[in-house]
């Protein structure tokens, strides 16, 4: 309720300012924050009864990663769908610094997708972000889903980030080198306590209940049991490089790499009549490349870009709590990769096409106590064709033909969405 | 291993190659590297964020332009919000504090008058800017004005190279003077001509040449033509006998194209910046305009 009300003051709040700023300014550049309510809904059909969503979350994966009910506004059933709205202020805070916060509002909750500032004025090109933002790590996880060429996240960070990307609560240092060669370095301290995917954790009430209730240990265990340490953060450090040479005005090329490094994975295993809790230390690597030709004719005409990116997850465990007492203790390590290649061309004005292959789980494997347990691979092809109005508005029909593999074996599956995205307010950043 | 420290030799190179030059400029359009040049002449080392025939609403804040401002000793732009989309972005990205603001952060737009500053603003009205039109680069007189304040930032900026910016300020307004009366001489026959344009690209320029539009292709700015606006402006051509049909590269041509077709107008493509030379851009319109009027009268 208290969220409720605060969001509805926030927009009191914004339509005051936005009036205001109206009648004694036309000059743009005096709002302060600007405002922008992005409006994004979609029309779902899928051929297994509009559970195309749940099956995509639910592919085998060598990290359990927890559902989190509350973080799931991407999953949509069949029929229409308001998808978010998500209410964004920015600017500059002094000369010193900018702030930005974004509110994400979906199915009557309302989430803070990002709320951070940033220094502006600092010498020899390092900047430094705080608060809770989108990790640099990889090249689309910056991207909020109005920005999106897809109407869906695609699959590999789906396996390893979840629908939203990694967002976080904590501190960000880049540097820029003073080069015509773009080339720039950065580091993350982040919480890293509530992920959802990669350096995700579990609730040690919930676990310990279902333990019990599905494998009856005697004595019934409670959480003190499972023998997880309390996560005290900061436990997610991230690191990047992006490389872009300059090649004039017509295109663009952009390389990176990216690290991170989560000091407590969890998951909860069950096998037969046992189950068991495993924690450690994750690591995670990824490479990207990003290629763009801009237009050359009107609205969007003639544009071109390709974009790739490949991780790759490992993990080194030990059994904190099993049922059977004699296993507690025993290592297990986990690998797999996940890649995504998509291009998008602007093949009349207004008008553009994409094509998107993504796959999850790939080489994945569990090593348990000496028994490896292999990942099966699951993959998506999209096409997505886009019609943007304008740059505040477009529209986009997508198709998605995924082969998925899930716990009962596999599911071959077709999904269709229409998509609407309506900006409102402040004029977008054209960012890379 | 080897590779790495070629890569880091390469990055080092990239960065003692900036400084011959005193002071390093970014503009943001062709038309104001073309100044800067005039006025800096080799004190100065300019990069451009987009070529002469590129839309300068639509570009992208792509990495090598957030370096150039990183190294920016000035960030010489249009201003009222045409770069909007990308220049904040580039600012806020580049972690330079010297350009945030003036001295090291320079409007063209904010040192002249600009026109069709709209009284109210809606969306739905088209790609409306608050300011005014900011295609101010193309009436000479606001040359003028934007020249003498780009020699005093740049004596701000590079104190030692003040008297070669005032004498290189002087001898560029002395030519540009001298070249104002010849176009207004050549184009005098162009006065109040009727024409249709494509965009409100051209505007200042009609303005000074006292021609008039009576229609634009864009049924709002910011739109492509509609063939039912085409078909009103077409009646409107032929009731006004306008001769001429105006556009840049970067609309397109198949709107003028189709109303040329249909009226006995000419389509006539002007350009709408120039890499190299401010008079060599002005030089272009005017032959253009003159040329075509020849032609289609």
């Amino acid at each position: 309720m208290n969220k409720r009300l605060s969001i509805l003051a926030v927009l009191a709040g914004s339509t005051f300012i936005a009036q205001h700023g109206h009648t004694n300014s036309t000059d743009m550049r005096s709002f302060n924050p600007a405002i922008s309510v992005i409006i994004d809904g979609l029309y779902y059909h899928d051929n297994v009864d509009g559970e195309g969503m749940e099956i995509l979350e639910e592919h085998d994966s060598a990290i359990h990663g927890h559902s989190h009910s509350e973080h799931e506004h991407g999953s949509f059933g069949k029929g229409f769908n308001l998808r978010e709205l998500e209410l964004t202020l920015s600017g500059s805070v002094d000369s010193y610094f900018d702030a930005y916060a974004t509110l994400g509002l979906a199915g009557g909750e309302a989430e803070i997708e990002e709320a951070w500032f940033q220094t502006r004025s600092l010498p020899a090109g390092l900047t430094v972000k705080g608060g809770k933002f989108l990790s640099a790590i990889g090249y689309h996880n910056e991207k909020h889903l109005h920005s999106w060429d897809f109407a869906d996240q695609n699959l590999a960070y789906l396996n390893l980030f979840g629908d939203h990307g990694l967002s976080d609560a904590g501190l960000q240092l880049s540097w820029l080198a003073p080069s015509s060669t773009f080339f720039q370095v950065g580091a993350e301290l982040l919480q890293g306590s509530d992920l959802e995917v990669f350096g995700s954790s579990l609730d040690g009430d919930e676990v310990a209940e279902e333990i019990n209730e599905e494998f009856g240990p005697v004595p019934a265990i409670d959480e003190d049991d499972l023998g997880l340490p309390g996560r005290k953060g900061p436990l997610l450090s991230v690191g990047y490089l992006r490389v872009a040479p300059d090649l004039g005005t017509r295109q663009a090329l952009q390389l990176g790499a990216s690290f991170a490094r989560h000091g407590s994975q969890q998951a909860l295993h069950e096998e037969g009549a046992d189950a068991f809790v495993s924690e450690g230390s994750a690591n995670l690597y990824g490479v990207q490349a990003v290629y763009k030709r801009f237009a050359t004719g009107a609205f969007g005409q003639g544009s071109f870009a390709i974009q790739a990116e490949a991780f790759q997850v490992e993990s080194d465990q030990t059994a904190v709590y099993h049922t059977d007492p004699l296993e507690i203790g025993a290592p297990l390590s986990l690998k797999q990769q996940a890649a995504y290649v998509q291009t998008v061309w602007g093949f009349a004005p207004r008008w553009s096409v994409g094509l998107r292959h993504a796959a999850a789980g790939i080489n994945g494997e569990l090593v348990e106590d000496g028994n490896k347990e292999e990942i099966s691979g699951s993959r998506q092809n999209s096409i997505a064709l886009t019609w943007q109005a304008t740059e505040f508005s477009k529209l986009r029909l997508q198709a998605n033909r995924n082969s998925v593999a899930t716990d009962t074996g596999r599911e071959d599956f077709n999904q269709i969405m229409l998509q609407y995205n309506m900006s409102l307010g402040a004029h977008g950043a054209h960012t890379f | 291993m080897n590779r790495l420290k070629l890569f880091l030799a390469a990055i080092v190179l990239s960065i003692s190659s900036l400084s011959n030059a005193a002071l390093n400029v970014f503009t943001c359009e062709p038309e104001w590297a073309a100044l800067a040049r005039e006025i800096g002449a080799d004190r100065v080392r300019i990069t451009t964020a987009i070529s002469a025939d590129q839309d300068p609403h639509q570009v992208q804040a792509r990495p090598s332009l957030i370096s150039a401002v990183r190294q920016a000793d000035l960030v010489f732009c249009t201003g009222a919000e045409l770069e909007i989309g990308w220049l904040p972005v580039l600012l806020s990205r580049a972690a330079n504090p010297n350009v945030q603001s003036a001295p090291g952060l320079l409007y063209a737009a904010d040192q002249v008058t600009l026109i069709e500053k709209p009284s109210s603003i809606d969306r739905a009205d088209g790609d409306m800017h608050a300011a005014g039109n900011p295609h101010m680069h193309l009436d000479p007189y606001h040359i003028v004005a934007v020249a003498e304040t780009l020699a005093k930032r740049l004596a701000i900026l590079d104190p030692k190279g003040r008297a070669d910016y005032q004498q290189q300020l002087d001898n560029f307004l002395q030519r540009w003077q001298a070249a104002i009366e010849e176009w207004e001489a050549r184009a005098a026959p162009l006065k109040d001509t009727a024409v249709v344009v494509h965009h409100r690209s051209f505007n200042y320029l009609l303005n000074w040449l006292g021609m008039h539009v009576i229609a634009e292709m864009e049924p709002k700015p910011g739109l492509p033509p509609t063939p039912k606006h085409l078909s009103d402006i077409l009646s409107k051509v032929d009731r006004e006998n306008v001769r001429l049909i105006l556009f840049t590269s970067f609309n397109g041509n198949q709107g003028a194209n189709w109303l040329a077709k249909r009226s006995g107008a000419c389509a006539v493509e002007l350009p709408f910046s120039h890499e190299e030379s401010l008079f060599a851009l002005y030089n272009e319109l005017i032959d253009s305009l003159t040329n075509s009027q020849g032609q289609c009268l």
